[in-house]
């Protein structure tokens, strides 16, 4: 089951739980959209992946989005989040230059 | 609650087949999913629309059921009746999204219809339950030191820290008080927004506190002390003759907490404005005539 010391999950049981191909994490660390730790010869993923890689499966599996259309969005995603942090840094001098 | 035209929502004729149901939802996940507009609320609001008709068009029995009674939703408790006669969908997973929704993300006309035993989820995969989201307002002088609060969310008491020097519209993980996880997996986590409200003489960026003070035009030409106002406190400040009005002095460590750090502050600035006098007596404007002569 997942190993709590180590918070990693091996990849044979995650596929198991999430009813997701092998080849398909596979396929996302081969892309670098996921890491993958090896530890006593077991590939695991990190538990605090879990969240991004649920996101990658309902990318594939719910909007039919082929491997290299998920690429391309996942680092559009991080500029996003990079320009939304941009916009929050920047509203907040807003407030203080408009309260002056 | 009003009737819902599913069919509008996936811009799909009523005779559509399943095909055509799944393309349209496909197509409009693609444009609205939450995972692909972050933070976006019209976004989520439309996909929450797209997934309550998918849900309600991609299942025949449901189908069926809003189609021969769905602008009669009054009637919903008749329909009741029939429901419990109904057997579970099977549905699969490219049909439903599996992301963070509960029972409020469904609308009332989907609700009185359809009920929540309707909606199930057809895996049995493990999935994180989902994250929720809250916003806290605070006062600026909350937030000037750490100290800990009892939120409730969802029924839920759950005590936090508060740290110090955190910023308008910055978010923090309180990791697994989001939702119970499916089938053993691991809990949602709760994020909440903080609105930080500055009703202060002090303006904040990041870290570093700005002020203006006032300074008598004697004191700026001759010099002297003057007592100011410090986000914790007054502090006596030594006035250099000759001081120009809008000079700023910079008050080092007298700013905002550096938020997770302990110990370390931002810096204050203060900016003197120079009051010249009005009303002058007759005296004092013979006075200030001489000194103009002396220039």
């Amino acid at each position: 089951m997942i190993m709590d010391r180590e918070n990693l999950i091996s990849v044979q049981e995650f596929c198991s739980l999430y009813k997701v191909p092998e080849t398909f994490i596979t396929s996302l660390y081969e892309y670098e959209l996921i890491e993958i730790t090896t530890t006593d010869n077991t590939q695991c993923v990190r538990v605090t992946q879990l969240k991004n890689i649920e996101k990658l499966i309902r990318f594939h599996f719910e909007m039919d989005i082929n491997l290299e259309g998920i690429h391309a969005i996942s680092n559009l995603l991080n500029k996003v989040e990079t320009l939304q942090d941009e916009i929050k840094r920047l509203h907040n001098k807003i407030d203080f230059y408009e309260s002056n | 609650m009003s009737y819902i035209d599913y069919y509008k929502i996936l811009g799909i004729p009523k005779n559509a087949t399943e095909k055509d149901i799944k393309k349209a939802y496909r197509k409009l996940a693609r444009k609205y999913h939450p995972d692909l507009n972050p933070n976006d609320k019209e976004a989520e609001k439309k996909f929450k629309e797209i997934n309550e008709a998918n849900e309600v068009l991609s299942h025949p029995e449901n189908r069926k059921k809003y189609d021969e009674h769905g602008k009669d939703w009054k009637h919903a408790e008749e329909f009741e009746r029939a429901k419990q006669q109904q057997q579970q969908y099977q549905g699969s997973r490219q049909q439903q999204y599996s992301g963070d929704f509960n029972e409020s993300d469904f609308s009332d006309f989907f609700e009185s219809m359809f009920g929540g035993a309707s909606r199930q989820r057809s895996r049995s995969t493990m999935f994180r339950g989902q994250d929720f989201n809250a916003e806290l307002q605070l006062d600026i002088k909350d937030v000037y030191a750490s100290h800990k609060r009892t939120l409730t969310v969802n029924n839920k008491n759950i005590r936090i820290t508060i740290p110090a020097g955190i910023e308008n519209g910055q978010v923090i993980k309180i990791k697994g008080h989001g939702g119970k996880g499916v089938n053993n997996g691991p809990n949602g986590d709760l994020y909440i927004k903080f609105n930080i409200l500055n009703n202060t003489s002090f303006k904040r960026d990041k870290n570093n506190l700005y002020t203006t003070v006032d300074l008598d035009l004697y004191k700026a030409l001759l010099g002297g002390d003057v007592t100011v106002d410090t986000f914790n406190g007054k502090v006596k400040l030594k006035v250099k003759p000759e001081t120009q009005n809008g000079t700023q002095v910079k008050l080092k460590g007298k700013g905002f907490p550096v938020y997770k750090k302990e110990g370390q502050f931002g810096d204050l600035y203060i900016t003197y404005n120079i009051k010249t006098p009005t009303k002058l007596t007759d005296k004092e404007k013979e006075l200030f005539t001489e000194l103009s002569k002396l220039r």
